[in-house]
């Protein structure tokens, strides 16, 4: 971000309030690579400690779609079910929710189901869906079947993405296609003309 | 102007708060014969300044003062700072609502305050007052959560966000502004789970009237939660020199201080500040240690109160001494000393309220 001195817009709030912002949810089960994405996508970090989200974190990107600069906050809610009533609270007023299993942990792809009940007892069901199998750099043959995966989610008419926060592979296609998705959702493309203001503003 | 109050029953009420006020006068009182008159603000208690606390700590420490007192006080028509500005808007907030709620509770709790001041009250006649006492410290702490969701989210809009996208690197932003969405979102929780019981106490038929806050939960509702809580407040209070110290070197780019400069001028009945907002989080659990002094012992939710105000006393532990030197830091750059002023008067009379909460276990 380099701003020259004396950058500043004339009104800064009224650029900023003119912005779009998409709110992103991340759950869950415990250990499946929630924070991580979001880190990745964030700041294009990996780290291979584990250190448990206590509650709730919380990301913010710039994002370009199609020309459009997207503000995207990104909630990273804990897996664990101590943190339930604090995820449940968060959940309102939801752009995209994206569903993590660990495609090494059968377990955790049969929690998905769960989530998905949490999810939709609580948020609101104009959000957009998303399944994220994670840690396919660790993919074994004994792990979660793609096939089942995409089965799911199909189901569902939820996208399903594939990920790994070790490599890389996937974690931008995927925030890119779930935001492309809701923008359309939300008929932005049709504004960009009336938007000027926002896309001087790239990072 | 000084007042010499000389026998064990003073003979005065106090009302409103930061600065407190004096409110009734018992005729023929002590209060009376030194010159104490109704209205006049309390500066100091025996010369430690009490500006910034409220009337419940300001009845507490008159009741547990054994002997004499010496009360600083400011006459309106006396020129004075705080008939200008008023200091502390979140103790404002909570009289707002303890007192419009109902005029008749605060003047009846107002006339108990008043005569457990007499001389020969016993113990026993306190308690329904400290259990009211209490009602009203629970009903402050979710004032206190409101306020502070209002604010951080005001902050957030005036100053996160837009600094966002100018002026700041993303890493100079996550240095300044660091987990306080975190912190706001906790407090929506906390907030959530109060407003939740206070629902419930309706369908009830608990909860009396406007008194819709059940009390007996509140330290169970925090303590569920605590280890999240004192987290990222530990982490938001280990950053926050930092946080200042950069705020204090932004503020030499003229550009960093006409932003701040609108953006601070923006809705100007509310002024809330940079430096308040990047301050308020590690001011919000203080108001907590007062619910304690409310609570018997024998309360279910004692242990559990106990247990919160340890944890989130030791994740905000070392916090004045960063804010003294931040506000030296930032003052020293812009034409902010009044501010400074305030902090340090605010900060003298938080040490003041811990050695009321002292007294408090020892007796």
């Amino acid at each position: 971000m380099d701003r020259k001195p004396g950058h500043l817009p004339r009104d800064v709030r009224a650029v900023a309030s003119s912005l779009i912002w998409i709110k992103v949810v991340g759950i869950g089960n415990v250990g499946v690579g929630k924070t991580s994405l979001i880190k990745h996508f964030c700041e294009s970090k990996f780290s291979t400690g584990y250190q448990p989200t206590v509650g709730v974190d919380y990301g913010f990107k710039v994002e370009a779609v199609q020309g459009i600069d997207l503000r995207v906050h990104l909630w990273d809610l804990s897996g664990s079910c101590e943190y339930e009533d604090v995820r449940n609270e968060l959940y309102s007023d939801t752009d995209v929710v994206f569903i993590v299993y660990d495609v090494t942990n059968q377990s955790s792809f049969e929690g998905v189901e769960l989530w998905l009940r949490e999810f939709a007892t609580y948020g609101n069901n104009t959000a957009l869906m998303c399944l994220v199998g994670n840690k396919t750099d660790l993919r074994e043959d004994h792990g979660v079947s793609p096939l089942d995966a995409k089965r799911w989610a199909a189901q569902r008419g939820m996208s399903y993405f594939e990920t790994s926060c070790a490599s890389g592979e996937g974690v931008q296609t995927m925030f890119s296609e779930m935001l492309l998705a809701t923008t359309r959702k939300k008929q932005l493309a049709a504004d960009v003309s009336q938007h000027p203001a926002v896309t001087q503003h790239a990072s | 102007l000084e007042v010499k109050c000389l026998h064990k029953g003073y003979g005065f009420t106090v009302r409103g708060g930061c600065p407190t006020q004096v409110g009734h006068i018992r005729q023929g009182g002590s209060a009376q014969l030194a010159g104490l008159r109704e209205g006049d603000y309390i500066t100091h208690i025996n010369e430690c300044d009490v500006s910034d606390l409220d009337k419940l700590d300001i009845a507490a420490l008159v009741r547990h003062a054994n002997s004499d007192i010496t009360l600083d006080i400011r006459r309106r028509h006396e020129k004075s700072p705080w008939q200008q500005k008023i200091v502390y808007s979140l103790e404002d907030l909570h009289f707002e609502c303890t007192s419009s709620q109902s005029d008749l509770t605060v003047q009846s709790s107002r006339q108990q305050c008043l005569d457990e001041k007499e001389e020969g009250k016993t113990q026993e006649d306190s308690v329904p007052v400290e259990e009211q006492e209490r009602q009203r410290a629970v009903e402050s702490i979710h004032a206190l959560e409101e306020e502070f969701v209002t604010q951080m989210q005001c902050g957030i809009q005036r100053f996160s966000r837009p600094l966002r996208h100018c002026l700041v690197s993303s890493r100079q932003h996550a240095t300044l502004f660091q987990n306080v969405e975190k912190l706001v979102a906790i407090s929506e929780y906390f907030l959530g789970q109060l407003t939740t019981i206070s629902v419930e106490s309706d369908s009830s038929g608990i909860g009396s009237g406007d008194d819709d806050i059940i009390s007996s939960d509140i330290g169970a509702i925090y303590r569920s939660k605590v280890k999240m809580c004192s987290e990222a407040y530990r982490v938001y209070n280990a950053g926050l020199t930092q946080s200042i110290q950069l705020l204090g070197s932004l503020m030499l780019q003229t550009t960093v201080i006409s932003f701040l400069q609108d953006a601070e001028k923006v809705n100007g009945s509310d002024e809330l500040t940079i430096e308040d907002f990047l301050c308020k989080p590690i001011q919000l659990y203080r108001g907590f240690e007062r619910i304690l002094l409310y609570t018997s012992p024998d309360n279910s939710d004692f242990d559990n109160l106990q247990f919160v105000i340890r944890a989130l006393g030791s994740a905000c532990a070392h916090d004045s001494s960063i804010c003294q030197k931040s506000f030296h830091s930032v003052t020293s750059v812009g034409s902010r000393s009044q501010r400074s002023l305030r902090r340090q008067h605010r900060e003298r009379s938080d040490n003041l309220s811990k050695t009321v909460e002292v007294r408090i276990y020892n007796g």
